[in-house]
């Protein structure tokens, strides 16, 4: 039990991940209201933002877990620096789903758009035929 | 001179219950015309709405409810009806009512008439769960949009044609609107650009064959979060 961390430092540039996270989640609320983004894209990227702005402003929360995965530090300079290419990986992934989500959206409206027109078209020469036909 | 009335029958992989609606329908009114709109059936559906003496507009695959009710908006505005009443195709929907929802719309009392379960009864049919998500969700329609409605999802309606002339071109503008809050963005666009909607009466039976489209375990636990990112993206949209 001695191993166990117990002390948790926030180092200031802990302020960056939280800036983060927020601008994450700000983003994410802005997308959802111009309906960028979908309910489930919403809540996976809300999550997203509430665990990172948790590990950064309470990171006592995360105690348990450190210590059961048997780590003897907190933070050190290694993890913050690979921590911060996550948070850039992250938010790389983050627009990149967007893109593509929101062209695959567009795209799929298009297709339904173009197939009521079609079908319809389809229709009226079914009825015109049959008029003829008569 | 009589108005034209267009029955939009919405189906999908309905084979065993679309002829005996349609027959009774026409059976009742024989002016009316019964379009069904086969959203890309796997079955007969087709072929039997055709033998009962209904219309087939066929979507080449399947689309999904949204798609197939705009597409039947589309042919109601290009074949200029005057008025048109949704009825669903699995057998819930009572074509006697069909009156119910034309009288306030030929009275103009209304552009929109909605087909309530809740109105002047409880619903003995549905789950205590299926029942708990409507009520919710027309709950939080009257208290966040301020529109009073007491079977927001319901999907026996009446438009006439001011309604259509109206909605339709809004529909084409924007995205397509996802099935399960397709009624409830209708009623936000509605109250949005001043239709008046009325709510009537109804019963719906329960289903006889198989399973209910709309819904499904997992879309009934996903509703609640649907429904208020929908409210959140209706809030936050600029015109219509």
């Amino acid at each position: 039990m001695e191993d166990e961390v117990t002390n948790v430092e926030i180092p200031p540039y802990s302020l960056i991940g939280f800036v983060f996270a927020l601008a994450i989640m700000l983003i994410n609320f802005y997308l959802l209201r111009k309906r960028r983004i979908g309910g489930r894209g919403f809540l996976l990227w809300l999550a997203i933002g509430v665990g990172i702005s948790i590990v950064f402003i309470a990171p006592p929360v995360f105690l348990p877990l450190v210590n059961l995965l048997g780590a003897e530090y907190w933070l050190s300079g290694l993890t913050g620096a690979a921590f911060m290419f996550f948070l850039a990986m992250t938010f790389y992934l983050y627009v990149m789903t967007y893109y593509f989500h929101s062209r695959i959206s567009e795209l799929h409206d298009m297709l339904m758009k173009l197939t009521m027109e079609f079908s319809v078209r389809k229709y009226a020469e079914e009825q015109d035929e049959a008029k003829k036909a008569d | 001179m009589k108005p034209k009335v267009m029955i939009m029958m919405p189906a999908y992989n309905e084979e065993m219950m679309v002829g005996e609606i349609i027959k009774s329908t026409l059976a009742l009114y024989p002016d009316f015309k019964v379009i069904v709109i086969d959203d890309g059936s796997e079955d007969a559906t087709a072929e039997v709405s055709k033998a009962a003496g209904g219309v087939v507009v066929s979507l080449p695959f399947h689309c999904g409810g949204g798609t197939a009710i705009q597409t039947g908006y589309l042919v109601a505005a290009k074949y200029d009806y005057d008025y048109v009443v949704k009825i669903d195709a699995d057998g819930q929907h009572k074509p006697e009512q069909i009156k119910d929802l034309l009288t306030p719309l030929f009275e103009d009392e209304a552009e929109i008439t909605v087909g309530s379960r809740y109105l002047n009864k409880t619903n003995p049919y549905d789950s205590a769960m299926k029942d708990s998500g409507r009520v919710f969700s027309s709950t939080l329609m009257s208290m966040l949009k301020k529109i009073e409605v007491t079977d927001i999802t319901s999907g026996m309606r009446g438009w006439n044609r001011k309604a259509i002339q109206t909605l339709l071109p809004i529909y084409l503008k924007r995205e397509i609107i996802e099935d399960s809050v397709f009624w409830m963005v209708e009623t936000i666009i509605a109250s949005r650009v001043g239709l008046r909607m009325k709510e009537v009466p109804i019963e719906v039976l329960p289903r006889q064959h198989g399973e209910s489209k709309s819904f499904s375990r997992r879309k009934m636990l996903a509703y609640p979060v649907r429904l208020l990112t929908t409210l959140l993206q209706e809030s936050g949209r600029r015109g219509n």
